[in-house]
């Protein structure tokens, strides 16, 4: 079972706040899927390599360029507040 | 550091930007120093339902820089989603290489004061960059996302450099490399090149490594050794009062020369890393890269070496010229021209580099051309002109762009070499100086240098002074 403090870090990390009973329920969410992959993991899969995707597909990769910018004040457009430009937002100090 | 007690250990992540057309997912042109948005898309600023596809150039470069660097490129490679909130990125994910990075293993010399060092490479992987924030001091922050995107490589070192003097070294080999490749501009200043640096101490002879910091926005090399000084006297100084160095990223501030604590331990980032969902594996063939093998020019150490054999130059002079590959090319010309491998170095490394410095241009941009350069060494070389006005010639060429052969003569700087000319002109001389002449013969034999000296005057600097001196010699006697 997740603890608290892990649900509020996850809470943290997501960017979102959940009230006491949220939180209960996806507690219990979150730790069966923790648990369903556990079980998982007890397979053993010696011998086989580890394949993220498998698909009979090959990446289609990009030769030159075909433009596709788009108009300034649509871009703009799709956050609150901007400036000369830029968008605009609280400060921030902290850097990643 | 020069501690008896204390090993320095530094590992460098160095990010580049790419020259590709395009940006690495969408097909945006970017440009330093564009109007803010206006060089965006729904895929580079994350719209819903938009889609990356990777621009095969920018893995072609990517290519280049392994095998450069010797390492091993892979088969497959895989790009995954790195995720964390930040408004540069609105996206809210950078798609970066993980677990399967696209080059491994490789290593990069450099020259020390010590000798030389190999300093192994880790990986190298292509990520996409975020945008760029400007702060106003307690204001509101302002964001570009022109410059989300754009194709970087990020080339992670083995914890194996010991000083800031080697980092600065690896960083400008691994620029220097770049910059041969044509893959990036490597300028620190507008932040095409970035570095940041890990530090940790463990007392000497250990093989285990201590705690480590991080050291951010380090935007010149002078920065770089300072912040990696700094960092190393402050761990210090935590360790030998007993205490222990906490994980934590730093900034460098160039403006007060100090770093500036910018996250402890206790946020250090869950990026909680997936493959990316939306691009397949990353397959590179054999005849992918042979193709990318056979674009890499000659680079720096292989050109430093043909230097030093082919024009019998010294390990200085070769590592001066082939700092940067416009200068060799230069040079080569000059040196194939002139024939004289020795002086052509002097007059680039001396005059052309001086100029440079002064005009503040590279060398791209200078107003004479090689072959022009050539003409003038061998004027000053066949005696037709001296060498004090070799260099007013070269510094006409350089206003008028003018050949040297023409220059002299409007000038009027033809070195006086009849014989007779400067016979009658010493004779001038040694009958207005008699008392001269007497101590000269007395045994004050600098006064050949008076003599010289007035023979120059007298020709406006235009006497061949070799020449003038063996007959004064010759006529003073004694």
């Amino acid at each position: 079972m997740l603890s608290d403090d892990e649900i509020k870090h996850i809470e943290k990390l997501a960017r979102i706040r959940l009230d006491g009973n949220a939180r209960e329920k996806f507690k219990g969410q979150l730790s069966d899927i923790i648990e369903f992959v556990r079980t998982l993991q007890k397979v053993d899969t010696t011998g086989f390599e580890s394949e993220t995707r498998k698909t009979p597909f090959k990446p289609f990769l990009r030769e030159g360029r075909d433009g596709g910018e788009l108009e300034r004040d649509k871009v703009l457009e799709q956050a609150p507040e901007n400036k000369n430009g830029f968008f605009k937002v609280p400060p921030v100090i902290d850097k990643d | 550091m020069n501690s008896k007690n204390y090993e320095t250990v530094i590992g460098l992540e160095v990010h580049a930007q790419l020259l590709t057309e395009t940006k690495i997912f969408c097909s945006c042109k970017p440009e330093f120093g564009a109007d803010p948005n206006t060089r965006v898309c729904p895929v580079c600023i994350g719209l819903p339902g938009a889609l990356p596809v990777l621009n095969r150039e920018s893995v072609t470069m990517a290519i280049m820089m392994g095998l450069a660097l010797e390492c091993d490129i892979a088969a497959v490679s895989e790009f995954s989603r790195k995720n964390y909130f930040y408004p540069d990125c609105p996206k809210n994910y950078q798609i970066s290489m993980y677990d399967k990075p696209l080059c491994k293993n490789g290593f990069v010399e450099i020259e020390t004061d010590a000798g030389p060092r190999t300093i192994r490479v880790e990986r190298i992987h292509l990520e996409d960059d975020a945008g760029k924030m400007s702060h106003e001091a307690g204001k509101d922050s302002l964001v570009d996302f022109n410059r989300c995107g754009v194709p970087l490589i990020e080339i992670v070192s083995r914890p194996d450099i010991r000083t800031g003097h080697e980092a600065v070294k690896y960083l400008m080999r691994v620029q220097q490399i770049l910059r041969y490749l044509g893959i990036c501009d490597g300028n620190l200043e507008e932040g095409s090149m970035r570095c940041d640096v890990n530090i940790s101490l463990r007392p000497a002879g250990s093989t285990e490594l201590g705690t480590k910091t991080e050291i951010k926005n380090l935007n010149s090399f002078k920065a770089i050794e300072k912040g990696v000084e700094f960092e190393v006297e402050r761990q210090r100084g935590v360790i030998e009062e007993g205490g222990r160095v906490k994980q934590v990223t730093n900034l460098w501030d160039a403006g007060s020369g100090r770093l500036v604590m910018m996250r402890s331990k206790e946020e250090a980032h869950d990026y909680r890393y997936f493959p990316e969902p939306d691009l397949l594996p990353l397959e590179v063939d054999e005849e992918w890269i042979a193709g990318v093998r056979d674009m890499i020019p000659e680079l720096p150490l292989e050109k430093e070496r043909r230097f030093r054999e082919e024009y019998l130059l010294s390990n200085y002079d070769s590592g001066v010229l082939c700092a940067e590959k416009s200068i060799a090319d230069y040079f080569e010309i000059v040196a194939e021209s002139t024939g004289l491998a020795k002086k052509s170095a002097n007059w680039v490394m001396r005059e052309i580099m001086g100029a440079l410095k002064n005009l503040g241009c590279a060398i791209k941009d200078f107003p004479v051309e090689p072959e022009k350069i050539a003409g003038l060494i061998v004027l000053v070389e066949d005696g037709i002109i001296s060498g004090s006005a070799g260099q007013d010639v070269f510094a006409e060429m350089i206003k008028s762009g003018a050949d040297p052969k023409e220059v002299v003569k409007e000038l009027g700087l033809e070195q006086i070499s009849d014989s007779n000319e400067l016979e009658d002109m010493v004779d001038g001389i040694i009958a207005a100086h008699p008392e001269e002449g007497e101590r000269y013969r007395e045994g004050k034999k600098n006064l050949l240098g008076f003599f010289v000296g007035q023979v120059m005057k007298e020709s406006r600097g235009k006497a061949n002074p070799e020449l003038a001196r063996n007959i004064f010699i010759k006529k003073l006697g004694g």
